[in-house]
């Protein structure tokens, strides 16, 4: 850990922010995020997560690093061909940005294996986590988790598990040239919980079960493998994801709670949907 | 009367297009019957998973009317990652 006044010089551009301070800053350092996938979204979102001070990152991803990943995976190069993204990912954030504990789990995230990887995401740090933020109902000491998947089984197995598990999440995906973002599973009153004994929960926002009850079928939707997809978008979408990630943390206003954000990079067309919710949505 | 519609993701490959003016017969047309005109225009269209929103707010196709000017956007899932 840095001493303290390289720790202040560090985040000088964000602590002078009013919405950050402090205050914001120690809750950025409290704070623990499991990021799902270390691919197009995963890696803008873990660079700007630990960039800006996140205290702890599991980094969760199965996958090794392959030649046709480099145009967009920005944290790889040539010589980690062959290697486990998380694993790569996590040296890069211990490099660059030694404040932020990081763990790696190479493994698929399922409903099988959820509640194991929320058990032993992080160690509790309790020098940190007196200002943490993890709420009443959540059964893990996980304060967010951002989707970064690119496959509907990972998707609705996050949503499923977050929902179980009381754990807000930060849904985005790309295709060709447009992407999706979203926030669910947030209690509404987020701004007003103070630590991890609040009980006060008012009740959740929507999550993507709201928006789409069911997995489409197998191949109607393609991924960026099989459709095609410019890197910047994906750099342009997961830090969009990070943005919210950082959002919910310092509790602002504005977050992408009942609401879809798209974004068109060809148009520019960027529209923000209400989204009612779903009385038909099962889990 | 005339909509606009919107199109995202993998409907835009299906309408060969991001954005349609589509002329209605008179007023009180239901959303339900948009989608089934539409869908005989562009066939690709019929079975795929989308939500349709009605002036950027999702809404159920039964029970929704459309009127002129409307902005009617038809959202798929996306995967990619």
């Amino acid at each position: 850990m840095e001493m303290e006044n390289d720790f202040l010089d560090r985040y000088q551009r964000q602590l002078s922010l009013s919405e950050v301070g402090i205050h914001g800053q120690r809750a950025l350092r409290a704070a623990r995020v499991l990021v799902v996938g270390l691919g197009g979204l995963g890696c803008p979102a873990v660079q700007y997560l630990a960039a800006a001070g996140i205290g702890g990152l599991v980094l969760v991803d199965a996958d090794q690093v392959s030649l046709s990943n480099l145009h967009r995976q920005t944290l790889y190069g040539p010589q980690l061909i062959g290697h486990s993204k998380a694993e790569a990912a996590a040296a890069w954030v211990k490099n660059h940005h030694p404040n932020t504990r990081v763990s790696v789990l190479q493994s698929m995230f399922t409903m099988d294996n959820a509640q194991s990887i929320f058990d032993n995401a992080l160690p509790i740090d309790h020098s940190t986590s007196d200002v943490g933020i993890a709420v009443e109902g959540s059964q893990t000491n996980l304060d967010l988790i951002l989707d970064c998947t690119d496959n509907f089984a990972a998707r609705y197995a996050i949503n499923d598990a977050c929902a179980k598990a009381g754990i807000p999440w930060i849904y985005a995906s790309i295709v060709k040239f447009e992407g999706q973002v979203s926030v669910f599973n947030v209690p509404y009153n987020y701004r007003e919980i103070q630590g991890s004994g609040e009980t006060n929960i008012v009740s959740r926002s929507l999550n993507y079960r709201d928006v789409f009850p069911h997995p489409p079928a197998e191949g109607e939707v393609q991924n960026c493998a099989e459709s095609g997809v410019l890197g910047a978008l994906a750099g342009i979408v997961g830090s969009l994801q990070a943005m919210e990630a950082l959002k919910f943390i310092l509790k602002t206003e504005g977050l992408l709670i009942d609401q879809l954000l798209t974004y068109n990079a060809l148009t520019h067309r960027l529209v923000k949907f209400d989204l009612p919710r779903n009385s038909e949505a099962k889990l | 009367m005339q909509v606009r519609l919107l199109f995202f993701g993998n409907l835009t490959d299906a309408v060969s297009d991001v954005e349609l003016h589509w002329e209605l017969d008179g007023d009180g047309t239901s959303l339900q019957q948009l989608v089934e005109q539409l869908e005989l225009k562009h066939p690709l269209l019929t079975g795929k998973t989308y939500r349709i929103a009605v002036n950027q707010r999702f809404v159920e196709l039964k029970d929704t009317m459309v009127s002129s000017g409307d902005e009617i956007a038809f959202m798929p899932p996306f995967s990619g990652g």
